[in-house]
């Protein structure tokens, strides 16, 4: 895991395709606790995507190899309903959803005090009902106040945004279409309170300094997003 | 931050540093830091200094001694019955993994009770108090308050529940078979 040191980036002025600035979060909104037989649960709107994830457990696992003799074991499902698309998608598990589902559950393992839970499975359902670019950080955003509303004990919330380059600009926060005709995406989940990053990936061409300048983008928006997050929560349960 | 007793907290929340307070309920040690790891209130016991969460949110069940449990008997051996504990009563939340408890002729009913298959048989829904606790897989169970006991019994002849027709005493509805049982208030059918 890396400590990460937050840069000044200084690139509020210029505006983008669709009005934000570069360095500017689509609309986000966190509501808790929507599903009542889950045992925790999530809906967000982040821009255009509109996603919803339900948590169970920790539970027995039935499935024997899933069970750990020292630990929970977190069994994530991303899936993209076939009307999330403007085409139709096929339903079901595809390579993209099995990388999504994995790289989820490991963003998600280091917060989860997985310890105290021997033997049983914590099971995290993430539905994508609409999709407009950041699905993943979007998925793995709601997860964690589910999570956190299953009552499952966390040492801290995972937040999840993105960065990237567009017509050669480093930018936060991708759309779908400036995901398809930008040169760079970079999804970063992190601990906002100790600033572990717990999920780095990097699609496309950045020089060190760009990737250093898009690293330093998301975990801005990673701390604005968490405080939507924490809001959410106090929503639901009061202060 | 410090904490004051009824602060709202969130997970991961920084409570207080461990050379002011020991890490109790929901809450952890994370390199001198203590941390708040579920939502809910603090409670801040300056006596002990130790410093704990009380959980707003339904959280995972974990059996502790003093609950009481809903099972089926398994097995009855000699002297002790076991049960799989199924859930802890009015606790919706499943159990985190299943248990295996024990209940002993003794702590059975009130009273001496010769045969543990005067109390129970095998398929029986029973409600207990858990009386100890070892590790997490030995658990002690008592049935001898009036609450607890067989709340549904299965038949050992034709495995059809039974209706009660006396104090501790069942029959059942299809073949007529008349068996005892430690029957609690709460017997459901």
């Amino acid at each position: 895991m890396i400590t990460i040191i937050t840069l000044g980036t200084n690139l509020g002025a210029k505006k983008r395709d669709d009005g934000r600035a570069f360095d500017e979060l689509r609309p986000l909104k966190i509501e808790a606790g929507v599903l009542e037989r889950a045992d925790g649960s999530a809906y967000l709107e982040f821009g255009g995507n509109k996603v919803l994830v339900a948590v169970y457990g920790p539970r027995e696992s039935h499935i024997r190899r899933f069970q750990r003799p020292d630990r929970a074991y977190i069994k994530c499902r991303y899936n993209m309903a076939p009307f999330s698309v403007d085409d139709r998608k096929r339903p079901g598990p595809d390579r993209r959803s099995i990388e999504i589902s994995k790289i989820t559950a490991e963003a998600l393992q280091p917060a989860i005090i997985l310890e105290k839970f021997p033997r049983s499975v914590i099971d995290i359902y993430i539905e994508v009902l609409e999709a407009e670019g950041g699905t993943r950080c979007a998925g793995i955003t709601a997860a964690s106040v589910a999570l956190a509303d299953a009552g499952v004990p966390m040492k801290d919330m995972v937040v999840a945004c993105a960065a990237g380059k567009v017509n050669d600009e480093v930018v936060l926060d991708l759309s779908e279409a400036e995901d398809k005709d930008g040169q760079a995406d970079v999804p970063v989940a992190i601990l906002p309170r100790s600033g572990e990053i717990t999920l780095l990936q990097s699609d496309g061409n950045l020089t060190p300094d760009e990737f250093e300048k898009a690293l330093d983008l998301a975990v801005k928006g990673c701390m604005e997003i968490s405080d939507i997050q924490k809001e959410a929560l106090k929503n639901r349960y009061g202060e | 931050m410090k904490a004051k007793s009824g602060d709202f907290v969130l997970p991961g929340d920084i409570l207080g540093v461990s050379e002011e307070f020991l890490p109790a309920d929901w809450t952890c040690d994370d390199n001198g830091n203590i941390k708040a790891l579920v939502i809910g209130t603090v409670d801040l016991d300056d006596k002990n200094k130790r410093i704990s969460i009380i959980p707003q949110t339904d959280s995972p069940a974990e059996l502790k001694k003093g609950m009481d449990i809903v099972g089926q008997i398994m097995e009855v051996r000699g002297q002790r019955a076991l049960v799989k504990i199924k859930g802890i009563k009015d606790n919706p939340r499943g159990l985190v993994v299943s248990f295996v408890g024990g209940i002993h002729v003794s702590q059975a009913q009130k009273g001496y009770l010769a045969k543990l298959t005067d109390a129970f048989h095998i398929g029986d829904i029973v409600e207990a108090k858990i009386t100890k606790t070892v590790g997490i897989d030995s658990i002690d169970l008592n049935t001898s308050y009036k609450e607890h006991g067989v709340v549904k019994a299965m038949c050992t002849r034709c495995r059809h529940y039974m209706k009660q027709s006396g104090k501790n005493e069942v029959t059942c509805p299809n073949c007529g078979n008349k068996e005892k049982r430690k029957i609690s208030i709460n017997y459901a059918v």
